[in-house]
């Protein structure tokens, strides 16, 4: 390799340069090992606040969906064997005609025993849901079971908008 | 703590022995030193670029048990990564260390030594220009085994690459090298030209 391609001959570190960076570095290092037992926490601190503000993001989304979203009902028909509270029931799920209906066509099949009532009548339980119950006549039986009639619930409620 | 081997000095610096620490600097400081001079054409650079390697050496000892006997290869590693992130960490750790309330220890001003040093970093910064051509990990090579005295063996444990391939990246830049210095006509005068190590100061 030609003296152009060769570097300048090694020299020493200056010495009293030498002590300083030494002095320097032992320095900063003692104060950072002090340090690193801070760091790793710190690292915990900063990652658990980031989940805490990911956490509170996602609540207050989620508010805001719940708050703001279209009110799906979820309400529930219960088909009852006979004209009580106290027994056999099927539920099932509200759909848009009549809770009347519903359960004249699936009492047959859920209460095998029993025989098709003649009528129906639909009451309002305290739960808000819709019991349908079976009627002989064309009586109250919503008010013998101790409840509201739907049909008058509804009329009150349109009766008062 | 002088007599001991490279090898127990790093086992207590694992387990947060500063002096311990000390003493390998102390040791081997002069050797990155030379070769961060080598990299860059300047001295004050130089010594700054040592200590940054010291310091991540440091910081990175729990997780690097050493390879060799010798700590060297591994702290050349090091300042083979310090030097290629230079320009983003200088100014962060010159800071670092401006914050630490050390007297500042002036060396003699020989004029002789500052002539000598002044006249290697002009030659250096010629040698570098035409270094700057070659590929990275052919500047790499070069600058262990040519310029450090690493051994093929010790050169790739630095790099992290097989043996042969820096025999092959070796002989490939040599050759470049001398074709580079007989094709790139005259010298460029490096007071025109000087090497510019840029610190972002933003």
């Amino acid at each position: 390799m030609s003296s152009r391609l060769t570097p300048p001959p090694e020299r020493d570190f200056p010495a009293g340069r030498l002590q300083q960076r030494k002095e320097q570095l032992v320095s900063q290092i003692s104060g950072a090992s002090i340090a690193t037992a801070p760091s790793r926490p710190r690292r915990l601190l900063v990652a658990a606040a980031a989940v805490a503000v990911a956490g509170i993001l996602t609540a207050a989304a989620y508010a805001g969906y719940a708050l703001t979203r279209p009110v799906t009902p979820v309400a529930t028909i219960g088909c009852y064997e006979t004209d009580s509270l106290d027994v056999n029931t099927a539920v099932l799920a509200s759909g848009t005609g009549s809770p009347v209906a519903a359960c004249a066509a699936i009492y047959a099949s859920a209460f095998p025993g029993s025989q098709q009532p003649a009528h129906f009548a639909a009451c309002v339980l305290p739960s808000g849901s819709v019991g349908v119950f079976p009627s002989e006549t064309t009586g109250d039986t919503c008010k013998s079971v101790g409840l509201s009639s739907l049909a008058h619930t509804r009329a009150t409620q349109r009766g008062s908008k | 703590m002088s007599e001991l081997s490279d090898q127990v000095l790093w086992q207590r610096a694992r387990e947060d022995d500063a002096p311990a620490f000390g003493a390998l600097f102390e040791r081997h400081a002069g050797r990155i030193y030379n070769y961060c001079f080598r990299r860059t054409g300047d001295w004050a650079l130089a010594e700054d670029l040592t200590s940054a390697t010291f310091l991540v050496a440091w910081r990175s000892r729990r997780g690097a048990p050493l390879q060799a006997d010798s700590a060297l290869p591994l702290l050349y590693g090091i300042a083979t990564n310090v030097l290629r992130n230079q320009r983003r960490s200088l100014r962060r750790r010159r800071e670092a260390f401006a914050r630490l309330p050390l007297e500042r220890t002036e060396e003699p001003d020989f004029a002789e030594e500052r002539t000598i040093r002044l006249d290697d970093q002009a030659t250096m910064r010629r040698l570098l220009q035409l270094f700057a051509r070659l590929p990275r990990r052919e500047q790499d090579v070069i600058a262990l085994c040519d310029w450090s005295g690493l051994s093929y063996e010790d050169a790739a444990v630095v790099l992290d690459i097989p043996i042969g391939t820096v025999r092959s990246r070796l002989a490939r830049g040599r050759r470049r090298l001398r074709e580079l210095a007989t094709t790139s006509g005259p010298e460029v005068d490096v007071d025109v030209v000087p090497l510019r190590i840029e610190v972002n100061e933003q």
